[in-house]
């Protein structure tokens, strides 16, 4: 995909085996690889396990995926379904004791996995960042906001200290601290903690890194902030056309900003799809009951949120040797004989569970059902806007404008949007292993 | 906070919400005289609970109970859950041991615990969402009347929020309970209350039934605060509403006349100069505003910035 593109569809995603062919061909070769050919970040088969004294939990357990430039991923699951030892993994911030680790990372063509700290050091700021879930954790509470911001620039730009202090004003300035010199003189205690978040986002961003790893951004933040900073998120990412992997426990947070979406589940994805299929055709079991389980403003009050088996029993990571088959059953129960769903045709027997697919729309639902797409009654008032495919262009919905998106999309679940279904990364692996060779 | 009146009734559930720092979980410790209000009565079943002190008041604390926000910190983690549930009942005596044990089970049951496992294990061996079970076991073990529950599922992932809470709404079936329900998230809120009342640096801008309250919300701040929340679907596009463009001003100075004028689309000049009383628009539906909103005014409110967000967002 040429990631020149001005507008990235969000059904535009690259069809995985074929990234997957293109990553491999080239960085067997030389270095000097064509950058808008090579996905921003290939991950593949990666495996991450911490050994305790109970056994070992596999808190990553064969994730793959690609990312392009100036995409979003966002990477959904439950506390202690591994999403945030994923971008950790990714990124290379994790213990080095008690830890096994497989798979493969490559940033713009280049492993990442093996790297020596100091090495990996050059990737940190400039080509990837963080904003953490805890912005009063996350920043030091007895340095200056101002040396905090100028403290990555001096490092890994070698500018003068005059142009790292001038950044970093603008830098707060862009994302909207008011009265930023006086700002760059203060402590994070002195800031709320909205606006800390701010300051964790322009330490994140100064040294204009390709890739963002937001890890739960908002969970400490009050709703009306979260809006704030998601949306200084989304406008940053505009502007400089960086990637984003965007990492939280709400499918609300990221159901408008995420062009794909995965959702993960014990350590593994469970079901990756562009951000709409995601929401129109909802096939795996457990994605549904996470949606389901989020309070509406539209429901009556003292609606009863659905108890589901899939959201209430937890899987024991802790040595477990559990496919991903046994984890769905575990919380869908049996199920029923006959009108088998996606989920369990897909995961039956198989180690790879991953759904990027549309197939499932006409083979794994009951023959003749549609796929529901008002589940969730579409909410009026403030919030009953909608976004066309052209994301700048927002339009209201009108009646007639729904009846029509509906049409569209029960013909396209049919015929010619069916996506590829992922089958089979072991492949890859061997490759790998002859790459590193 | 001040100038804030409620009424809860028996049997209802109260919701309150605002953003952090308006003022909601210190009304919340308020009515338990945790600690005491500056001035004002708080009155429960008849008694003042301003003029209690000491015995007195310590009388009156088995049947007002309270849940926190954390419920792991709030759960002493040297302590076994028998005794973290069985405190208030061998503080306030006359139960035999085996009857304390009993009771302990029972509740512990009653919030969906298995009493077998959980009677002699620690804090830390159970997850967030079992740790607020436990919490709300050891709110009810003293079946109290009312149960403050200042933002208890706000630490907790949405798929256990969905848990806790209908099982809130459970025990207040099976207890009889009289909830006040305090939190950030309107919906959470709308889903378990009866009654909402919105707050804001320390006033009440506007009560109603909540249902009531998501059709017709009166006040801006109520409407901008609807807006907010984020909805599961891709096709909504979520925008901050213009109010929220500023940050929420200190509570120390709050803003003369109307404290949401500096934020609210509608402000004028009145607004400044006069603070609005709270009174009533509808039939029980209050609200603190010199200009509520009309019927359709979201409508447009909504679509003059969403002219605003639509200058400014460029194509990627």
């Amino acid at each position: 995909m040429n990631a020149d593109d001005a507008v990235p569809e969000p059904h535009d995603v690259p069809e995985p085996h074929d990234v997957d062919d293109a990553v491999g061909d080239r960085t067997d070769g030389d270095a000097d690889v064509d950058d808008s050919s090579v996905p921003l970040l290939a991950v593949d088969d990666l495996k991450t396990a911490f050994r305790t004294e109970r056994g070992t939990v596999r808190a990553v357990d064969g994730v793959t995926f690609n990312l392009e430039r100036g995409h979003t991923l966002g990477v959904v699951g439950e506390s202690g379904s591994g999403k945030t030892v994923l971008s950790r993994s990714i990124m290379g911030l994790l213990p080095t004791h008690n830890i096994v680790r497989s798979g493969s990372v490559r940033f713009e063509g280049v492993e990442m996995t093996g790297l020596k700290a100091s090495e990996l050091r050059q990737f940190w700021g400039p080509q990837m960042a963080m904003v953490f879930q805890d912005p009063m954790t996350s920043l030091n509470p007895v340095l200056r906001i101002g040396k905090q911001i100028t403290e990555s620039l001096r490092t890994h730009l070698d500018v003068s200290r005059s142009y790292a202090d001038e950044t970093a004003v603008n830098l707060l300035r862009s994302v909207g601290i008011p009265e930023p010199e006086r700002r760059m003189k203060e402590y994070p205690h002195q800031l709320s903690g909205g606006m800390r978040q701010r300051v964790t986002i322009a330490v994140a961003l100064a040294c204009g890194p390709k890739l963002l790893f937001a890890d739960e951004p908002t969970t400490a933040l009050d709703v009306t902030v979260q809006a704030q900073i998601l949306d200084l998120l989304d406008e940053q990412q505009r502007e400089r056309y960086m990637a984003m992997i965007l990492v939280t426990h709400d499918l609300g947070v990221v159901a408008g900003r995420a062009d794909e979406i995965a959702v993960m589940y014990a350590g593994r994805v469970v079901e990756r799809a562009p951000t709409r299929t995601l929401f129109s055709e909802l096939r795996m079991p457990y994605t549904e009951a996470l949606v389901r389980s989020i309070p509406r403003l539209a429901n009556r009050s003292h609606t009863r949120l659905p108890r589901d088996r899939r959201t209430t029993t937890r899987p024991r990571l802790a040595s477990s040797r559990m496919s991903v088959r046994a984890a769905v059953r575990l919380r869908t129960g049996p199920l029923p004989r006959g009108g088998a769903t996606a989920s369990d045709r897909r995961c039956a027997g198989s180690r790879v569970p991953l759904l990027v697919s549309g197939r499932y729309a006409r083979r794994g639902r009951r023959a003749g059902a549609q796929p529901s797409r008002g589940r969730y009654g579409r909410r009026g008032g403030l919030n009953g806007r909608e976004r066309d495919s052209a994301p700048p262009q927002r339009r209201r919905a009108t009646p007639a404008r729904r009846e029509s998106r509906c049409r569209v999309s029960r013909r396209a679940v049919g015929t010619h949007r069916a996506r590829r279904v992922r089958c089979e990364p072991r492949r890859a692996r061997g490759r790998d292993a002859r790459a590193r060779g | 906070m001040s100038d804030v009146s409620l009424d809860v009734l028996e049997g209802e559930t109260l919701g309150l919400v605002g953003e952090s720092g308006c003022g909601k979980s210190t009304t919340g410790r308020a009515i338990l005289q945790l600690p005491a209000p500056t001035s004002g009565s708080v009155c429960f079943e008849d008694l003042e609970l301003t003029d209690l002190s000491g015995e007195a008041l310590r009388r009156i604390r088995p049947r007002l109970q309270m849940i926190f926000q954390d419920p792991i910190s709030s759960l002493n983690p040297r302590r076994r859950v028998r005794d973290i549930v069985g405190e208030p009942l061998s503080v306030w005596g006359g139960v035999s041991s085996d009857e304390r044990l009993r009771r302990v089970s029972e509740t512990l049951e009653t919030v969906g615990l298995d009493p077998e496992a959980a009677l002699s294990r620690r804090p830390h061996e159970f997850s967030g969402g079992q740790c607020q079970r436990i919490s709300i076991a050891r709110a009810l073990v003293m079946e109290p009347k009312m149960i403050i529950c200042d933002e208890p599922v706000s630490a907790l992932d949405v798929s256990v929020q969905a848990q806790i809470l209908n099982l809130l709404e459970d025990m207040k079936k099976r207890y009889g309970l009289t909830l006040v329900f305090i939190a950030h998230d309107l919906a959470v809120v709308k889903n378990v209350s009866d009654r909402v009342a919105v707050m804001y640096l320390g006033k009440l801008c506007e009560i109603a039934l909540s249902d009531d309250l998501y059709s017709t919300p009166l006040h801006p701040y109520t409407a901008a605060l609807m807006s907010a929340i984020p909805v599961p679907d891709p096709d909504v596009r979520q925008t901050a509403v213009e109010a929220f463009g500023s940050e929420i001003p200190s509570p120390v100075t709050p803003p003369s006349g109307c404290r949401f004028r500096t934020r609210c689309p509608k402000a004028q000049e009145a607004c400044a100069t006069e603070e609005p009383e709270i009174a009533g628009a509808a039939p029980d539906h209050f609200v603190a505003c010199h200009f509520p909103l009309e019927p359709g005014e979201i409508d447009r409110l909504a679509e003059q910035s969403d002219a605003i967000s639509g200058l400014e967002s460029l194509p990627r």
